[in-house]
């Protein structure tokens, strides 16, 4: 009995203790708080309309026809016309 | 097809690569697969060709008739009209080494930069998408002109490929 009331008593001081540190505190604390969720807002604002702007999510680059890429023939791809020939087309295709 | 037009007109100045570059593979595989088997008993083009005809109707567009035309039975109908050996082929066809085959040459392509089909390449110069064909005969002509050039000076024809294209040319993107 005499060692619940103390507990109960060391509970409403402590909690009373929390309420008096936290009254001080809290104008400060929410101001704070709040401006934190203003930088938020504008990096949150930035970044959607970055987005906007950008050229959307990074497409895969297509080759630049101006330039001349290794493309490798071998036999097992099957050229038809002769191996002198000046001028190898190759195709990628499928069946669709 | 465009391209034998373009076989027609410059006979054996132009030789023509296939790459497969399967990017609709639930119908596609199949007949990629067929013609890789077809290949090993050397008739690609033809099966190629036949895959073509079988399944597409040339005059409207090409336009697909029926998706099934490229399932594994109609591929073994177009073999056996080529005369193929149909126990090598169904094997073949089934086998890892074309699903390898295929699948390198894919990521071969789609380092060079390709996306989708069709894509093409002359010497190695990049064409996109389906063109008319004088996008083709304007690249083609002026490649012809490049290699005279290099031959007059000394490249030996069948080496021009590999000089002017595989040594110079970019490995990627």
């Amino acid at each position: 009995m005499k060692r619940t009331s103390v507990i109960l008593a060391a509970t409403v001081l402590a909690a009373l203790g929390c309420r008096k540190v936290s009254d001080e505190d809290s104008g400060e604390k929410l101001d704070r708080i709040l401006s934190r969720l203003d930088a938020m807002d504008k990096k949150i604002d930035q970044l959607s309309q970055g987005r906007g702007g950008m050229a959307q999510p990074q497409r895969p680059q297509e080759p630049d026809p101006k330039s001349t890429y290794a493309v490798p023939v071998t036999d097992a791809d099957h050229p038809r016309g002769p191996a002198t020939a000046k001028v190898t087309v190759v195709e990628a295709a499928d069946f669709a | 097809m465009t391209l034998e037009d373009l076989q027609k007109q410059y006979g054996n100045d132009v030789r023509f690569v296939f790459k497969h570059f399967v990017v609709h593979p639930q119908t596609a595989m199949t007949p990629a697969l067929a013609t890789c088997a077809a290949g090993n008993q050397g008739k690609f083009w033809e099966m190629e060709k036949a895959v073509w005809n079988s399944a597409w109707d040339i005059q409207a567009g090409p336009r697909m008739k029926d998706v099934t035309l490229l399932n594994e039975d109609n591929m073994k109908k177009l073999a056996q009209g080529l005369g193929l050996n149909m126990d090598k082929f169904t094997a073949d066809m089934n086998g890892e080494s074309c699903k390898k085959f295929i699948s390198e040459t894919m990521q071969t392509m789609s380092k060079l930069g390709v996306r989708g089909t069709p894509a093409f390449f002359i010497n190695g110069r990049y064409l996109s998408g389906a063109q008319p064909i004088e996008a083709f005969k304007s690249v083609i002509d002026d490649e012809l002109k490049k290699a005279d050039e290099a031959i007059k000076s000394g490249t030996k024809p069948d080496e021009y490929y590999k000089t002017a294209v595989m040594e110079k040319g970019k490995k990627s993107i």
